[in-house]
C-alpha cells in the first residue's frame, strides 16, 4: 500500500513538472526578411537558442515565470521583451522586428547574458604595443632608435652639426627607401627626416626590408627599405603623451591623438618636440660636445573609407629645425663670421604622401610624393643655401592572373629640382639650379610555385633625363616551409643612383676643407645579393627562439667615396677607377620566455672596401673610413608583470674604424678603439594607463678622445702656416702640421647621462 | 671558428629536440561557416591574429596543436581563423564586413574590430569565444597556452 503511494506521489510530480513548463517561439525578422544566427535567451537563465533559416526559434521546457527575453545579433538592435509562461499561457508565439544599428562598428561586448564567463588570472603576452622594442631605450626619434637592429646602423656624418643618416649593411642612407604605410617618401634626405615627428604611440611596427626589395621601389632602394606602419585606428590611443628630459637638459615630447573627420575618416596626428639649449663642453676642447637643437615635427594621416574596400589615404609631415654646434661661446650674432667657430643649420622641410586607389573594378591605384627641402646654413663663415623640390606619382595596376601570378605593372615619374649657393648648379658661373625628369616604367610577376616556394621577377626602366637609361632587374625567391618554422629569402639586384654631394655628405660643407671634384660624378652603379634564412622555434614551456642569418654582398663598378687621405685640406670628389664593395654576414638571436624575459641579439661582421687603379693598372685594396668590421646590439628585458615593473638592458658594441688622419705627422690613431655604448632604464606601468620610467644613458661613459677635433682652439687656422704649394707646414705652435678638422668622428661626444620620463595612453 | 660551428650547429639541434610536432585544428574557414552551422550548431571559437604577431604563431604553432585542445575543438567546436589584416572580405553569421585599407599593403577586417576590441583598443592575439547559441561569451586578449584555453574550454558540459 505504501508502495502504491509512492508511485502515485511520484507520478503527479511528474505530471506537475510537465505540466509547469512552457515554450516560447518566435519569428525575428529585419526589414520583412528572417534573421538568421539571432539569439534568442531569457536574460539570467540557462534557456537560449538561435534562430534558423526562416527567423524562427523555439525555447523550449521554460519553467512557468515571468523572463526577459532577450534576441541579438551582432550588428542589430537587440529587442527585449517581458514573456511570462504560465498555466494559461504555456505557449507564447512571438513576432519580433529588430533593425540594422547604423553604427554597425560598435564594438561586441561579452554579455555573458545566460551564464558566468570564466575568466584567466594570470596574464598573458600580447603584442601590440610593437614600438616596445623602441621603449627599451627611449630616444627623442626613430631614427636613433634604429640603433637598436642589427646591421641598422645611425651614422653620425658630422662631429659637429650631428648629422646624419642611416646605413643598411653598410650602404649610405640614399640606397634605403623610407616609407610610411608603404608610401614612399621619395628623397634623398628621407632617411634623416623621414623618421621624425611620428611618436611612438601611434606606430604598430616597423618593418625593415634588408637587401633589394621589390622593382615598385625605384632603381635607388637597393640598400632596404624601412617601412613605418602606423597604427590602425582601432588599436591606437585617443591620445598619447610621452615627455622626457635627461641630465643634459634635453627635453623631448611626443604627442599623439586620433580623431574622425566626419564619418569616413579617421586620421592621426602627431607632434614631436625636441629642445636642447645647454652648450656643455665636458671634454674641454672649446666646442659642442653635442649640437644644440630646436625642431619641431607634425604629421597628420588621414584614410578614408570608401566602397570596395577602397584605399584611399593621405599623409604629410612639417619639419622646422634650428641647430648649432660649435665654440661654446657662439651666439647667433657671429653666425657666419670668422671670430668664432660654429655650425647653424635652418632646415624647413614639408611632405606629402598618398595612395589613392582608382573607382574602377580593376585595382590601379595612385601614389604620389612630394616634397621641399630648405636649409639655410653656415659652417663657419661658408655659407650653404640650399633648396630641393621633388614631386613623384607613379600608378600601379595589381592584377591576378590565374592561381599562381600576381602582376604588377606600373609607370612612374619623378621631378626634382635642386639649387644651392655652390659650383655645383652653376654654369659659367651663372646660377643654373639643377633640373632631373626621371620617368620610369616597370612590371614584376609573383609566382606562386607551390606552397612553399615563391619567386618574384621584375624589370624596371627609368630613364634619366640627364645620365639616360636605367635598367633594374629584381630577383626575389622565398622558401617556406611547411610547419611555417622556417623561412629562407634570396634577393638579387641592382642599383642605380646619383650621387648629390652637398645634400647628402654634411662633410662636404663643414669650412675645414676645400671640395675638389676631379670630374664630372658619373651615377654610381651596383649589384647586390642579399640571402637571409630564419628560423623559428617553439619550445615546450612556450618559449620563443628565433634565429636570423643574413649574408649579403654589394658590388659597386662606380662609387662616390670621398677622399680625405690624399690631401688633408680637401675633401676630393672622383668617380671609381677600379670598384668596391661591401659584404658581410649577420645573426640574430630572439629569445622570449613566457614568463617575462627577453632577450635579442645580434651580430654583423662587414667589410667595405675599395679597389683602385693606383696609376700603373693595378688594383689597390683600401678599407673604407668610417666604417667598422665589427658591430654587435642587444637588449635584455625582464617584466615583473604582476606588480607592471620592467627593466631593460641595451647596449652597442663597436669595432675599430679607419679612420681620416691628417697626413703623416697627426699623432692620432688610425684606427678607433672598440667602443660600446649601454644603457639601462625602468618602467613602471600603472593601470590608468600611465607609465613612469627612467635610467641611465651610456652607462661606460664612452666618448671619444678630446682631440677628436684637430686644432678645435683654432678653427679658421689663423695660426697655421701654409707653404707656397698651399700644404701645412709644422710650426712651433702646430708641431703636427694640422687644420682644424672635425671628420675625425665615430662616436657621439655625450657620456653618461640620466633620463627619466612619463607616459600616458589613453584608449577609447 | 670551428668551435663556433660546433656550438651553433649543437645548439641548433639541441633547440630542434625540444620541439614537438603535431597534428592541428581543422580550421573552419568563414564561407563554409553558414552550412556547418545550418547543419549543427557548435559553440565557435574566432582566433584573430596577423601575420607579423609573434605570439600569434606561438599560439599556433603551440597551442592549436595540443593533442587535447584538437581533439576538443574538433569535436565540439567550429574555430575560425581571422587574420585581421588580410585584404579580403569577409561574411559572418550571414553579414558583411569589410576590409579598411589604412595605406599600401597595410589595413584592418572590419570584424576583427568589432569582435576583437576590448576597452577601446584591439590586440594581438584575441580569442573570441561564442557558445551555441552565438553569444559572445569570452574574449581573451593575449596569447594562450594550451593549459589554459583548456580551462575556457567546455570540456566537461
Amino acid at each position: 500500500m505504501r508502495k502504491m503511494y509512492v508511485l502515485l506521489a511520484f507520478l503527479l510530480a511528474q505530471i506537475s513538472v510537465l505540466a509547469q513548463t512552457g515554450s516560447i517561439r518566435g519569428t525575428v525578422t529585419v526589414k520583412g526578411k528572417p534573421l538568421e544566427f539571432g539569439t534568442a535567451a531569457l536574460k539570467g537563465t540557462q534557456y537560449g537558442t538561435t534562430t534558423d533559416e526562416k527567423g524562427i526559434f523555439e525555447i523550449k521546457n521554460v519553467k512557468y515565470g515571468t523572463y526577459q527575453l532577450v534576441i541579438s545579433a551582432i550588428g542589430y538592435r537587440n529587442i527585449t521583451k517581458s514573456v511570462t509562461i504560465s498555466e494559461a499561457k504555456f505557449f507564447q508565439e512571438l513576432t519580433l522586428q529588430t533593425e540594422e544599428l547604423e553604427n554597425s562598428l560598435a564594438e561586441v561586448v561579452v554579455t555573458g547574458t545566460m551564464k558566468e564567463v570564466s575568466k584567466l588570472d594570470s596574464p598573458v603576452p600580447v603584442e601590440i604595443y610593437t614600438p616596445v622594442f623602441f621603449k627599451r631605450n627611449p630616444v627623442p626619434n626613430l631614427f636613433e632608435s634604429l640603433q637598436n637592429i642589427n646591421g641598422i646602423r645611425p651614422q653620425l656624418n658630422c662631429n659637429v652639426c650631428n648629422t646624419g643618416d642611416i646605413h643598411i649593411n653598410g650602404l649610405e642612407g640614399p640606397y634605403t627607401m623610407i616609407m610610411i604605410d608603404g608610401m614612399p617618401i621619395v628623397s634623398g634626405l628621407s632617411t634623416v627626416y623621414g623618421l621624425s615627428g611620428i611618436p611612438s604611440a601611434l606606430i604598430e611596427r616597423v618593418e625593415i626590408v634588408k637587401g633589394p626589395a621589390s622593382t615598385l621601389y625605384g632603381s635607388e632602394a637597393v640598400g632596404g627599405l624601412i617601412n613605418v606602419i602606423t597604427k590602425k585606428p582601432s588599436s591606437a590611443p585617443l591620445v598619447s603623451a610621452d615627455v622626457m628630459a635627461t641630465s643634459w637638459a634635453e627635453f623631448n615630447t611626443d604627442l599623439g591623438i586620433k580623431y574622425k573627420l566626419g564619418e569616413k575618416a579617421q586620421a592621426l596626428f602627431g607632434l614631436n618636440y625636441f629642445n636642447f639649449q645647454r652648450p656643455t663642453d665636458k671634454n674641454g676642447d672649446g666646442f659642442t660636445d653635442i649640437t644644440l637643437q630646436n625642431r619641431i615635427s607634425l604629421f597628420n594621416k588621414f584614410s578614408f573609407e570608401r566602397k570596395d574596400n577602397r584605399l584611399f589615404t593621405i599623409g604629410g609631415r612639417y619639419v622646422q629645425e634650428n641647430r648649432w654646434g660649435g665654440q661654446t661661446q657662439w651666439t647667433p650674432k657671429y653666425r657666419g663670421s670668422n671670430e668664432i667657430y660654429a655650425e647653424s643649420i635652418y632646415t624647413k622641410r614639408w611632405e606629402v604622401i598618398g595612395a589613392y586607389q582608382l573607382p574602377i573594378k580593376e585595382k590601379i591605384t595612385f601614389q604620389f610624393s612630394a616634397n621641399g627641402h630648405n636649409q639655410d646654413s653656415y659652417y663657419g663663415n661658408i655659407p650653404y643655401n640650399a633648396q630641393q623640390y621633388i614631386g613623384f606619382g607613379q600608378f600601379t595596376w595589381d592584377k591576378k592572373a590565374g592561381e599562381r601570378h600576381d602582376l604588377l605593372i606600373g609607370t612612374a615619374l619623378r621631378y626634382t629640382f635642386y639649387d644651392d649657393n655652390t659650383p655645383a648648379t652653376a654654369v659659367d658661373t651663372k646660377n643654373a639650379p639643377s633640373k632631373i625628369i626621371l620617368p620610369g616604367i616597370f612590371a614584376q610577376d609573383e609566382i606562386k610555385l607551390n606552397v612553399n616556394n615563391k619567386l618574384l621577377l621584375g624589370l624596371r626602366y627609368d630613364y634619366n633625363s640627364i645620365h639616360g637609361n636605367i635598367l633594374t632587374p629584381r630577383l626575389n625567391y622565398k622558401w617556406t616551409s611547411t610547419d611555417k618554422k622556417n623561412v629562407m629569402r634570396l634577393s638579387f639586384g641592382n642599383g642605380y643612383r646619383v650621387a648629390n654631394v652637398f645634400t647628402e655628405d654634411h662633410a662636404a660643407l663643414t669650412g675645414a676643407r676645400k671640395v675638389v671634384f676631379t670630374e664630372e660624378l658619373k651615377p654610381e652603379r651596383s649589384w647586390n645579393g642579399n640571402l637571409n634564412y630564419v628560423r623559428k622555434f617553439f619550445l615546450s614551456n612556450g618559449s620563443f627562439v628565433s634565429l636570423d642569418g643574413t649574408a649579403f654582398y654589394t658590388f659597386f663598378n662606380n662609387r662616390i667615396i670621398p677622399d680625405y687621405l690624399t690631401d688633408p685640406n680637401k675633401i676630393i670628389y672622383s668617380n671609381l677607377n677600379g670598384n668596391a664593395v661591401s659584404r658581410g654576414i649577420s645573426l640574430n638571436v630572439d629569445f622570449s620566455l613566457t614568463n617575462g624575459l627577453k632577450l635579442m641579439a645580434g651580430a654583423t661582421a662587414m667589410n667595405v672596401f675599395q679597389r683602385e687603379d693606383d696609376g700603373s693598372g693595378k688594383l689597390v685594396k683600401m678599407t673604407q673610413l668610417l666604417t667598422e668590421k665589427f658591430t654587435g646590439v642587444w637588449s635584455v628585458s625582464y617584466a615583473f608583470q604582476r606588480i607592471g615593473l620592467s627593466i631593460d638592458y641595451t647596449g652597442n658594441l663597436y669595432g675599430p674604424m679607419k679612420l681620416p688622419v691628417l697626413g703623416p705627422l697627426d699623432p692620432r690613431p688610425t684606427y678607433s678603439p672598440w667602443w660600446s655604448l649601454q644603457n639601462i632604464q625602468l618602467t613602471k606601468k600603472f593601470n590608468s594607463g600611465l607609465e613612469i620610467y627612467g635610467g641611465v644613458k651610456n652607462l661606460l661613459n664612452f666618448t671619444p678622445t678630446k682631440d677628436a677635433i684637430a686644432r678645435a682652439f683654432d678653427p679658421f687656422d689663423k695660426q697655421v702656416t701654409f707653404d707656397a704649394a698651399g700644404q701645412v707646414v709644422a710650426t712651433p705652435n702646430n708641431p703636427y702640421a694640422l687644420t682644424f678638422d672635425p671628420s675625425y668622428v665615430y662616436a657621439p661626444n655625450q657620456g653618461i647621462r640620466m633620463f627619466a620620463g612619463v607616459r600616458y595612453n589613453l584608449f577609447k | 671558428m670551428k668551435k663556433i660551428i660546433v656550438i651553433v650547429m649543437f645548439s641548433w639541434f639541441g633547440l630542434h629536440s625540444l620541439e614537438v610536432e603535431a597534428q592541428t585544428i581543422q580550421w573552419t574557414s568563414f564561407d563554409n561557416l553558414t552550412d556547418s552551422l545550418r547543419k549543427e550548431r557548435r559553440p565557435l571559437l574566432v582566433f584573430i591574429h596577423t601575420d607579423w604577431c609573434k605570439y600569434c604563431k606561438m599560439m599556433e604553432v603551440k597551442t592549436f596543436t595540443d593533442p587535447l585542445i584538437v581533439n576538443t575543438l574538433n569535436r565540439s567546436f567550429y574555430c575560425l581563423d581571422l587574420n585581421a589584416e588580410e585584404a579580403l572580405s569577409l561574411t559572418f553569421l550571414n553579414k558583411k564586413y569589410k576590409f579598411k585599407p589604412s595605406g599600401v599593403n597595410t589595413g584592418i577586417q572590419e570584424l576583427a574590430e568589432i569582435l576583437g576590441t576590448e576597452n577601446g583598443k584591439l590586440s594581438y592575439p584575441t580569442t573570441v569565444f561564442f557558445d551555441q547559441n552565438l553569444q559572445v561569451q569570452n574574449r581573451v586578449v593575449g596569447a594562450l597556452e594550451a593549459k589554459q584555453l583548456l580551462k575556457l574550454l567546455p570540456v566537461n558540459e
